[in-house]
């Protein structure tokens, strides 16, 4: 129990409104995605409330958040990957270049097409490294070979990872270090040509030079792609993103950019949890 | 809107102890610079040059006190990678001890040049200048005291008084400093002993600003405005 629990739940109990710098509600961007009063339920247990946001394009935006506090439910409502279990449902509104992802009749397959997903623990297919790229490939396109091996060799050199692998592309993607499964499962989420790139703690299993290997390819692919990190490491997040988020107990407390909130949090909660000062 | 924690209540209780201890060092380095202003004053006030020597010898142990403080700062960084308020409290403070060591510099410069050269100064509108050295001496004892209380305290509205350039504690101390400045040059005194009133009085101006700094340094430690050169 921490020892600010009891505060920080009186805290919570006033009406949580996020806050932000208005010279961002504005927006120097536009927002790729757009949170509009979500809820979210785990049966009958919600863990996100009213959540309103906004993830500007082509930028990097961190969600930081003690454990529990919801930030990997949000990352998770953004490709509707939680559809796999049931009892998980979300309401209010995701809208991704204004279409609201959680109506019913968007197609999933599409939707996880366009936002890619990366997660903590790396987990390649069961088959070889070319494979591991061309199988997603295969599910959304139907290309020639010459084709697919050049898509493969794209998705692999974005990854930074194509001239570790190229000349053991049919070896098993197991067979690689952690860190290069890492970068495989990003070249995975790449080859299928997403907008955006969702990534679940992706290198809290690694060592620090492929931790920063993987936050080197974060700032090149965020120059493509519009990217949403969950990471526990704050110094991670003050390194890669130029936006955070900070959740608290199913709650978005703060939103800015990354500068600010690490130097200058506005509330209270965020400036006790990046201090160390709550558990 | 802003937040502001002290050093306490950490999870990791050993980050309170290592920026209490921090901020010690630094007062303790202050209160060595308080002293040699102090010691300055007396020797005015005895006239007595062994007094000033020691004020002389006496900001070598400030300049090893800011190495030593430095030395913990990187430290500090290195190990604990502080955030929030706790980086403005750590960067504020290295800024500060930098000031510690420029007031004590001055210091001894004053006391050089008013006892080493063995200058004797006219003064002027017929006060001596030992004693308008002296009571401008006082008075930046009690604005750098104060400055050292705002940082001790993280005092913000003693801070913002401080750094207040047209009111403010300092404000009496500028309009004096301007106007011994003008009686210099408008004064028929040699060139040798005026030079020395001078070099003294931009010593003590150059103190004034320090004490300001400390106290801007305080401002966005407490409230993360950075209000220099404004």
């Amino acid at each position: 129990m921490s020892k600010t629990s009891g505060k920080t739940e009186e805290k919570l109990s006033e009406p949580a409104r996020a806050v932000e710098e208005p010279s961002l509600k504005a927006g120097d961007r536009r927002a790729k995605i757009e949170v509009r009063h979500l809820d979210f339920f785990y049966g009958n247990f919600q863990a996100l409330h009213d959540i309103n946001l906004r993830i500007p394009e082509g930028r990097v935006t961190a969600f930081i958040g003690p454990s529990g506090c919801g930030k990997s439910t949000l990352l998770r409502t953004f490709n509707r990957i939680y559809n796999l279990y049931p009892g998980h449902r979300a309401t209010g509104e995701v809208l991704l270049d204004g279409e609201d992802i959680l109506d019913r009749k968007v197609d999933l397959n599409r939707l996880r097409a366009r936002v890619g997903m990366v997660f903590q623990k790396p987990t390649p297919f069961p088959m070889s490294i070319y494979d591991n790229i061309a199988y997603g490939v295969r599910l959304y396109e139907k290309l020639s070979r010459s084709e697919m091996d050049d898509r493969v060799e794209d998705a692999l050199r974005k990854a930074a990872l194509w001239d570790e692998v190229k000349d053991i592309l049919k070896r098993s993607g197991k067979a690689l270090s952690g860190g290069q499964q890492q970068r495989l499962c990003i070249a995975r989420a790449i080859a299928v040509n997403p907008e955006v790139i969702l990534m679940d703690e992706p290198a809290s299993a690694l060592d620090p030079i492929a931790t920063a290997k993987i936050e080197e390819l974060i700032d090149e692919l965020r120059k493509r792609y519009t990217i949403v990190i969950v990471t526990h490491s704050m110094q991670q997040a003050a390194r890669v993103s130029q936006r955070t988020a900070y959740f608290h107990m199913g709650r978005l407390i703060e939103i800015g950019k990354t500068d600010r909130i690490f130097t200058n949090p506005s509330h209270e909660l965020t400036e006790a949890y990046i201090t160390g000062r709550i558990g | 809107m802003t937040t502001f924690s002290k050093p306490e209540n950490h999870i990791f209780r050993r980050m309170d102890k290592d920026m209490r201890k921090l901020q010690k060092r630094v007062l303790k380095m202050g209160a060595m610079v308080l002293e040699q202003m102090d010691r300055l004053q007396n020797a005015l006030a005895a006239e007595d040059p062994d007094k000033a020597r020691q004020v002389i010898e006496g900001d070598r142990p400030i300049d090893l006190q800011e190495v030593k403080v430095d030395k913990f700062v990187i430290q500090f960084l290195a190990r604990r990678a502080p955030m929030g308020s706790d980086l403005r409290f750590v960067v504020a403070t290295s800024r500060i001890v930098t000031e510690l060591e420029r007031i004590g510099d001055e210091t001894a410069q004053v006391a050089k040049a008013l006892f080493h050269e063995q200058q004797q100064l006219a003064g002027c509108d017929g006060r001596p200048a030992d004693e308008e050295v002296r009571e401008l001496v006082g008075q930046l004892i009690v604005l750098f005291d104060s400055a050292l209380d705002a940082y001790q305290h993280y005092d913000y509205q003693e801070a913002l008084a401080l750094a207040r350039e047209e009111s403010g504690p300092g404000y009496k101390l500028r309009e004096q400093l301007k106007e011994l400045m003008e009686c210099i040059f408008h004064s028929q005194q040699p060139v040798a002993e005026a030079a020395t009133f001078v070099l003294v009085l931009r010593a003590l101006e150059r103190i004034m600003r320090h004490v300001q700094n400390i106290a801007e340094h305080v401002i966005y430690l407490v409230s993360g405005e950075d209000i220099r050169h404004q």
